[in-house]
């Protein structure tokens, strides 16, 4: 359904006053690089990785809500999303859309609910009739488990917890039944006694809706918890693919394998297994090479000196590692 | 396990506000040994970071501590002056406040923030106490040639090492750590609780954990309490804790980190989403007869909503206040 295939986006850094007056251009960021992946229709895959990885920069893009320049192709439905003209993009704009971090941020505070909800009904669909988006902002926010309706219906974002909240945008995002839904980490800013509602919420809604999902977290048991497929980001690059059971016992990647073992653990923390951190300065000469070779702790020569390529160790298994053997 | 180095008893802690008051901690007891690690748990307004500011007075403008003693070393703090507990505060019990990103000074070199701290507790020379910071910055995990820089020059796990560093600054017996990781990238936050740990350990410290992160405070802590809406629902070590929860909350609340459930079902392979817990927390404005959990808890009865449940002791170090922890399958 989604297919992105090489896509690399590069941040510019603001020079900043001396570059003013050294005519010093600003420096580059690579925050995605060079990534391949594809989404199934109905499947909820989750992009994983430490802050700065990229994984956020990469759920923008597939949405096209980047203005820097990307390579590579994002196909959605068969059409590059950056080649679309000013008519289909607003098509594509109704298929595919966001759920943002920060239910705090994410509502307008002088909004009512409904017409938060319903904002997207007035851009998409601005002809029907006030009953038949009465209906429609009445039936997605009971998907979303704001029950009974009138009770929140002319409620304000502040007289709402932050789970309701969360419930509220999710309901703003899938009121026209989007496809497609990228998530940006929608439970980090909730408590505990309120995730599992919102999980089990996008969970229902892929099995009654079908919508496809970019699950953007940190946590990688969330993930597993949630997801069809991991993909693991370290440095924007993609390091290891495959379904969500395999990632989260099988992981082969040294980087997915840090990730684990930093995961807090109840049984373990007596003789906690300890996040090692190397670090090794790259060859000044070598142009590629793997992207965590400064941390691993298994890095040989090689690594510093070629980029390992994205392989198929098991069937539906993917990782990029030079050293890496597959599962007996 | 020898001596308690901090015993409160029946601490009461409220806020006075506008809408009334509110019971931000409503008689608690526990105690903390002499380098043992313990842990608060629950969620936002439960009043886990309120009981810990109390140990040291440390409240808002409206905030009162309204009854109990809080026992350091035979000691009650709750009943002496603030300025008795001024002078105490950095030298024997020391905090490591939420978002130490922000707690930091912008504009001033983190060798000059941390060598005030000192001589204002200690009468010590400059160069004596830069001497201290340096060990100091040695001991936390960074290089003391980053000593004269400004904080905008740290990452956010370096800014929690200078807060650590800080807190460590005058020898303390007691160190308060209030969701020391919870802004942290799961890795630096790996790194970061090492650290604590080592530390404790090799310094001999008692250390307090603030976190809503149940996963955090059973990985660091040796022994945990659980609190709801300003009471202790459950107590005791954190191994037995988590391997059999007694209070419905608890065990709800176990469920809903899926690091922990990863542990668990990784043997059995099984993914399972659980249940939330049913309803909302309570306003701490509320008044709720008997168990405070009982509105939302479904093995609750008429006892539940009428006496308030007291300490049962259940195991080796393991107490719950709950009526019915023994019906609940």
């Amino acid at each position: 359904m989604v297919t992105i295939q090489n896509l690399s986006v590069v941040y510019t850094l603001k020079a900043g006053l001396s570059g003013l007056f050294k005519k010093r251009k600003g420096r580059t960021v690579k925050a995605v690089n060079d990534l391949s992946l594809s989404l199934e229709k109905g499947e909820i895959l989750s992009l994983v990785g430490e802050s700065g990885s990229g994984k956020t920069t990469t759920g923008r893009a597939l949405l096209r809500l980047i203005k820097e320049e990307v390579k590579g192709t994002i196909r959605f439905e068969g059409k590059d999303v950056f080649s679309l003209s000013k008519q289909e993009l607003k098509g594509f704009r109704k298929k595919a859309q966001m759920i943002f971090q920060d239910p705090y941020q994410a509502l307008n505070p002088r909004n009512t609910v409904s017409r938060i909800v319903g904002e997207s009904l007035e851009i998409h669909h601005p002809d029907f009739s006030w009953e038949k988006k009465q209906a429609m902002i009445a039936e997605a926010l009971e998907w979303c488990g704001l029950k009974p309706v009138e009770r929140y219906w002319n409620r304000y974002p502040h007289e709402l917890s932050g789970g309701q909240r969360q419930r509220v945008a999710i309901a703003g995002a899938l009121i026209l039944k989007p496809q497609l839904v990228v998530a940006d980490e929608p439970v980090s800013m909730l408590d505990a006694s309120v995730r599992l509602d919102i999980l089990s919420l996008l969970n229902g809604l892929k099995e009654e809706i079908g919508v496809t999902c970019l699950f953007i977290t940190h946590d990688l048991a969330l993930a597993w918890l949630i997801s069809n497929r991991i993909a693991v980001m370290f440095a924007g690059t993609l390091v290891e693919l495959g379904s969500a059971g395999l990632i989260a016992e099988g992981a082969l990647h040294p980087y997915s394998k840090a990730l684990i073992a930093a995961q807090p653990s109840a049984t373990s923390s007596k003789e906690r297994k300890r996040v090692i951190q190397v670090e090794r300065k790259e060859d000044p000469a070598a142009v590629v090479f793997c992207p965590y070779y400064r941390r691993c702790m298994q890095a040989t020569e090689r690594c510093g000196k070629e980029l390992p390529p994205l392989s198929e160790i098991n069937p539906n298994h993917f990782v990029r590692c030079f050293n890496c053997r597959p599962n007996s | 396990m020898s001596t308690p180095l901090l015993e409160v008893r029946d601490l009461k802690t409220h806020f006075h506000t506008k809408e009334g008051i509110a019971k931000a901690v409503d008689g608690i007891s526990f105690e903390v040994y002499e380098g043992a690690s313990f842990g608060f748990v629950g969620e936002s307004g439960c009043g886990k970071t309120t009981a810990a500011l109390s140990i040291i007075k440390l409240l808002p403008e409206n905030g009162k501590i309204e009854g109990g003693q809080v026992l350091f070393r035979g000691e009650d703090l709750a009943a002496k002056s603030d300025e008795e507990i001024r002078l105490r505060r950095w030298k024997d019990i020391s905090i490591i406040f939420q978002g130490a990103m922000n707690s930091l000074n912008p504009v001033m070199k983190i060798s000059k923030q941390i060598t005030e701290a000192i001589r204002l507790h200690e009468d010590i020379s400059i160069p004596e106490s830069r001497k201290r910071v340096k060990g100091l910055f040695t001991q936390v995990g960074l290089n003391p040639a980053l000593l004269d820089q400004y904080p905008h020059e740290f990452s956010g796990g370096m800014k929690q090492r200078v807060m650590i560093a800080l807190a460590l600054a005058c020898n303390p017996l007691l160190v308060i750590g209030d969701e020391p990781t919870t802004a942290l990238d799961v890795m630096v936050q790996a790194q970061i609780l090492d650290l604590l740990e080592d530390l404790r350990r090799s310094l001999h410290l008692a250390t307090i954990l603030i976190s809503h992160d149940l996963s955090v405070i059973f990985d660091a802590c040796e022994r945990l309490a659980v609190m709801y809406s300003g009471k202790i629902v459950e107590m005791g070590n954190s191994r037995e804790v988590y391997t059999r929860p007694a209070h419905p909350y608890t065990r709800k609340l176990v469920a809903a980190f899926p690091d922990l459930e990863l542990e668990k079902q990784r043997k059995t392979g099984k993914r399972t989403l659980g249940k939330s817990i049913a309803g909302d927390p309570p306003n701490p404005l509320d008044r709720i007869s008997g168990c405070k959990f009982h509105p939302r808890c479904e093995w609750a009865d008429k006892r539940c909503s009428e006496e308030d449940p007291v300490s049962m002791e259940i195991g080796a170090d393991h107490h719950v206040f709950c009526w019915k922890w023994d019906k609940i399958g």
